[in-house]
């Protein structure tokens, strides 16, 4: 029983950062409906970043989360505009696929110039805090994992702010509700998604630093979770942050309780199984918004 | 300009008579890896290319036609041919419940949902050691018996000559095939379907029912080739579910051209070669160069020549040859 | 036996009712015209009939049979047949081809479906672009292609969706032509969207007045015309050449 709580709690700490990830990758997918399919490679990035950032400058991954944040912020920058922003601009001809392709593409070349330049060696960040625990009524609870979740719940509500309060947020939104009517209202939506990109991949870069102390950093660790990321966006609803949120924290908790029973690719197939049923039955998710 | 007209005879020729006079092995296990992914990318053309239906679990077909016939072979001692056969059937069968939930999804859905369901059955596999007795050796794949000499029985030929031929000529009959099917009832009707769904069904067509139809001959095809590959290298492993090689087989037709009849051919005889020079001079030490290069091409094509090759390429060929005509 | 009776029909999305409680019958052989300001419903009617959308509530008799819940693929085998609002071309086929697609509806042999298909591309005048790609063609050639295909399924009944929505005054005229031929010719039944008022008024033996998911006036076009309601409903809104 007891095993069990430990494990619900570790799977929730985790979940939330899965979800954190999730949201990143539901408001590129949500609002500028591209198909991210280099949104791990591109967490991949971050976490060599946060650790190369340790090795050679000494700083901390949480200190150095800001700069993972700015160096991930103009990568992306970079990514969306010299690949993804021309073919968008090509709207006619362009098939969803062409987006799905072309991040496949940048995907394979990501995480194999990180394989030649790193090696398939399974790194870790190793700092003062990696591996610790604190107990709490006698069960543990992972430090990296809990400061994990703790500043990507910051970070999500900062979000929300941001979405809610800002005018650019709210040129956001209605992009991602009616890009026709937000283009009609003076929006430059091709604006729009560039910042969304932006935004996306800073976040990931925050989940790289928040990461890297307690997960091993590997050049494939990305394909497991834009997997993941896309199956915890299609439960949790296009287009809802907090159903990115609880949908992560979900399958965090089915992962971590699923390890208790049953071997971890098995818990992974199940995942794999659930969204399936998801699609077919309900493909707005839990959370999500209706389209017809 | 009549050999204008006779280019594929004329290719077809080329083909045949290559191992008669290239006969260093390296070059002949290179053809043979070109034919073999223009054949499994020519499979997958059907319900990607035709149908439309971009479908990112083709590898799971690859797949369960390897080790059936593989798992035949070992236990019933059911002669390979024979086992290919059965093994495109059990894949069909296998389609339809791949089909049932997928097909009720569209655009990226669709993608991540096949490409969900060959990730389940690449972890399956190698998580599980025996099923009802037989024996599945999880990660550490299956090893076939070697044979020696030729044999059709065993198709196991220690000339390699012999599957070059037999790899031609099934790539032969897929695109014999696949160009009835482009102009047949069944053909119009995928066409139709790949440009615009709501309207095929608007017009009396059933798509789901077509779209399953194209899955189903897709599926059987993908397994034959997943049986040639066992028989070919004597050695399967549950990577032949992964994603990642989907990826790769449709990344062939596409960049070849989707939807049309050479495209897979012409993507396979781009790619191939790539791979295989990257394998020789790099060898094992920098095995993931191969990709860089794969992923390079594909952002490539999908910047510049989203249909791919083929179709800018007929466009120009036609208007040549409509000018001297 | 009634042709074509539609009782009570009622669709909403979640909060949004786009079709409330609407009634109305349709007659072998006439042309009716369907109007009513943007966001009426007209066109959600429309993927009601054809089975795109499923009605919460009502009835839809089609020479007594229910269509719904049945899909549109099976609707068009049994006469109903729609075009829509933006052209939707088979871009990669002939427009031979497009229009076999449709004429395989009623026959399985190529031989048949080419001739029916050929003899409607004629009666339309697109004979001499039958081995072009559809996409080639121009916004008008394009619209009388999805006509085309429309009509070789043999249709009894056929739904006209803004056909003339961004067509110039000649092609209109062309267009209305076409389409009084057709009933003549086919005997078909005839539903028409339309916001131009002048081709709606000419062309129709009857029409339909929509507001809101609702229907506010029926009649002969010049009753409805000076219909209170519909003046109301349409108070300050222009619309195309009229």
């Amino acid at each position: 029983m007891f095993s069990l709580i430990e494990a619900t709690i570790g799977g929730i700490l985790m979940g939330g950062l899965y979800g954190f990830i999730a949201v990143s990758l539901s408001l590129i997918f949500g609002v500028a409906k591209i198909v991210n399919f280099a949104h791990g490679a591109l967490l991949m990035v971050a976490m060599f970043f946060v650790y190369w950032i340790l090795l050679l400058l000494k700083i901390d991954p949480y200190l150095a989360a800001l700069l993972a944040a700015a160096f991930l912020f103009f990568f992306g920058y970079f990514f969306q505009n010299f690949f993804i922003e021309p073919i968008l601009k090509r709207e006619k001809e362009t098939a969803p696929l062409t987006v799905i392709l072309l991040t496949s593409g940048l995907m394979l070349m990501l995480e194999n110039i990180a394989l030649l330049l790193f090696g398939a060696d399974y790194r870790m960040v190793k700092t003062s805090y990696t591996g610790k625990s604190w107990s709490v009524g006698g069960m543990m609870i992972i430090q990296p994992r809990m400061i994990g979740f703790l500043l990507s719940l910051i970070l999500v509500f900062l979000l929300e702010l941001y979405l809610r309060k800002t005018n650019l947020g709210r040129a956001i939104r209605a992009t991602s509700q009616d890009r026709e009517a937000a283009r009609l209202m003076g929006i430059d939506d091709y604006r729009v998604y560039k910042i969304v990109f932006g935004i996306g991949t800073t976040m990931l870069g925050f989940a790289g630093s928040f990461l890297s102390p307690f997960y091993y950093i590997h050049p494939a660790i990305g394909e497991i979770f834009v997997l993941k990321s896309f199956v915890i966006v299609v439960l949790g609803g296009l287009g809802s942050i907090s159903g990115a949120l609880l949908a992560g924290i979900i399958v965090g908790v089915i992962e971590s309780l699923g390890a208790q029973f049953m071997n971890s690719a098995m818990t992974e197939s199940l995942i794999f199984i659930i969204f399936i049923a998801f699609l077919v039955v309900k493909p707005t998710g839990l959370l999500g918004k209706r389209r017809e | 300009m009549a050999w204008k007209r006779n280019l594929p005879c004329l290719a077809l020729l080329i083909a045949i008579l290559f191992p008669i006079f290239v006969r260093d092995p390296y070059f002949l296990h290179a053809a043979i890896m070109i034919l073999f992914s223009a054949y499994l990318a020519s499979s997958w053309n059907i319900i990607g290319g035709l149908a439309g239906q971009h479908s990112f679990g083709h590898s799971a077909f690859l797949g369960i036609g390897a080790y059936s016939s593989t798992l035949l072979l070992l236990y019933l001692n059911i002669p390979p041919f024979l086992g290919m056969i059965l093994g495109g059937m059990i894949a069909s069968l296998v389609s339809v419940g791949i089909g049932y939930p997928c097909f009720k999804l569209r655009g990226p859905y669709f993608a991540l949902s096949t490409l969900a369901f060959t990730e389940i059955f690449r972890i399956v596999v190698t998580t599980t050691e025996t099923i009802g007795g037989i024996d599945l050796r999880g990660a550490a794949g299956i090893l076939i018996p070697l044979r020696k000499g030729n044999s059709f029985l065993n198709f196991q030929f220690a000339d390699k000559t012999f599957y070059y031929y037999i790899i031609l000529a099934m790539l032969f009959l897929i695109l014999f095939i696949y160009k009835r099917m482009e102009k047949s009832r069944l053909g119009i009707f995928l066409s139709a379907i790949r440009d615009n769904e709501e309207a095929a069904r608007s017009l009396g067509i059933s798509a789901t029912r077509y779209k399953m139809i194209a899955l189903i001959v897709s599926g059987f095809f993908g397994a034959t080739a997943g049986t040639f590959y066992a028989q070919f290298f004597l050695y399967i492993e549950p990577i032949l579910f992964s994603s990642a090689l989907s990826i790769e087989i449709l990344l062939v037709a596409i960049v070849g051209g989707a939807g049309t009849l050479t495209g897979p051919l012409i993507g396979a005889l781009m790619l191939t070669p790539v791979s295989e020079m990257t394998r020789a001079y790099l060898g094992g030490t920098y095995a993931g160069v191969q990709l860089i290069l794969y992923g390079a091409i594909l952002v490539a094509v999908m910047m510049f020549a989203p249909q791919g090759i083929v179709p800018p390429l007929s466009r120009r060929y036609r208007s040549l040859f409509e000018r001297r005509a | 036996m009634a042709f074509f009776v539609i009782q009570g029909l009622h669709k909403h999305f979640g909060g949004l009712v786009a079709v409330r409680d609407f009634s109305m019958t349709i007659e072998r052989g006439e042309i009716v015209g369907l109007i009513g300001p943007n966001g009426a419903g007209k066109t959600t009617l429309f993927n009601v009939i054809t089975g795109f959308h499923s009605p919460q509530r009502g009835q839809i008799l089609f020479k007594s049979k229910n269509l719904v819940g049945l899909g549109p693929d099976k609707i068009c085998q049994l006469g109903i047949v729609r075009t829509f609002q933006i052209v939707m071309p088979f871009q990669t086929l002939t427009v031979l081809d497009n229009a076999k697609v449709a004429a395989f509806c009623r026959t399985r042999s190529h031989e048949e479906a080419t001739q029916s298909s050929m003899e409607i591309l004629e009666f339309l005048g697109l004979k001499d672009k039958i081995h072009l790609p559809a996409g080639n063609l121009t916004l008008s050639q394009k619209k009388k292609l999805e006509m085309a295909r429309a009509l070789a399924t043999q249709p009894e009944v056929l739904l006209l969706d803004e056909t003339l929505a961004g067509l110039n005054a000649t092609e209109i005229e062309g267009m209305v032509e076409t389409v009084r031929k057709i009933r003549a010719e086919k005997g078909v039944a005839i539903v028409a969207v339309e916001h131009v008022m002048r081709a709606v008024m000419k062309i129709s033996d009857r029409i339909v007045v929509m507001d809101q998911g609702q229907k506010i006036a029926e009649g002969p076009p010049q009753e409805v015309v000076r219909n209170p309601e519909v003046i109301k409903a349409y108070l300050g809104e222009e619309y195309g050449p009229a």
